[in-house]
């Protein structure tokens, strides 16, 4: 899966957690998640709970507190991904 | 530097089913904090509730910290919670304390079956910290994110002395995140958070006073 792969699902997973579903179809590596897409902190950890079932894959501590924006999620992912494999 | 962090969990907008698994709490809850919970679950708080109430303490904190730290990053595992003090009928404020690296922070928070809110602090009476909850009719993001901030200017505007006219007040966030309250183009050094989440809005503030908790 490459990072435009990566993307396309991580909106998915994002998708129950934001109200802004225009934002959310024209995301970029830049989007943040909370000040871009309005994702409640209350909800971080659900979205790393439903990427690790997505992409099955265990994001751990360290790897979890940098996904904080589109691009250190396809990068922690991508990482993940690559030692499944 | 003083500062102030505080936070509000809708308890109907989490998944408590999920909040019971492993795999969720464990990205929360230290192995310390959860066995704190099997040895001595505070006033017979359900799990579910401990969790969100830990995850708001140090979410709390987090704000509190990254007012004077802009690079710092949420990791809620690495903010520990020494104890939690419960009100004696189980009603009332929960009062503890809460380490991070070389910090110590106080908290109070609050349990009722529709949420749990926090503030955090540096002292551990709370004199100087203004806090206000309260419920508003709908939760989208730009209604939470404007009735947060009314409510948290009229408060201003009524409990500190000499803040100036209501209508010049203003909120804007910085680019970390944190609110900075405005008068007119002056940014006044009064620390202040705020925080929402469901049909729940909560502020927090600093003051060089004697302060008051305001719910309603």
């Amino acid at each position: 899966m490459d990072r435009r792969e990566i993307l396309e699902e991580l909106k998915k997973v994002l998708a129950p957690y934001t109200e802004n579903k225009e934002m959310l179809a024209g995301i970029n590596e830049q989007t943040d998640l909370i000040n871009d897409l309005k994702i409640n902190s209350a909800n971080l950890v659900d979205i790393i709970i439903d990427a690790e079932a997505k992409y099955n894959i265990e994001i751990d501590m360290d790897s979890s507190e940098k996904m904080v924006d589109v691009k250190s999620c396809i990068d922690v992912i991508a990482e993940k991904m690559s030692v499944r494999e | 530097m003083s500062s102030t962090g505080n936070d509000i969990v809708a308890l109907t907008a989490v998944n408590q089913q999920r909040t019971h698994h492993s795999r969720f709490y464990s990205k929360i809850l230290s192995e310390a904090e959860r066995a704190l919970y099997d040895r001595q679950p505070p006033a017979e708080m359900l799990f579910e509730n401990f969790v969100w109430l830990l995850w708001s303490v140090k979410e709390s904190v987090y704000k509190y910290l990254k007012r004077t730290e802009p690079g710092l990053v949420f990791s809620p595992t690495r903010i520990i919670i020494q104890y939690i003090d419960a009100p004696p009928s189980g009603e009332g404020l929960y009062k503890g304390k809460a380490l991070f690296g070389p910090h110590s922070l106080y908290f109070q928070s609050v349990l009722y079956p529709e949420f749990i809110a926090t503030v955090a602090g540096n002292n551990e009476s709370f004199t100087n910290i203004g806090w206000g909850i309260r419920s508003i009719s709908q939760s989208n993001y730009d209604h939470q994110s404007s009735a947060v901030r009314t409510f948290a200017l009229d408060h201003l505007h009524r409990l500190v002395p000499g803040i100036g006219h209501r209508e010049d007040l203003r909120i804007e966030k910085n680019g970390q995140g944190c609110p900075i309250l405005y008068k007119g183009a002056e940014e006044l050094n009064i620390p202040l958070s705020l925080a929402h989440h469901g049909h729940f809005i909560s502020w927090s503030f600093y003051f060089s006073r004697e302060g008051r908790s305001v719910i309603s």
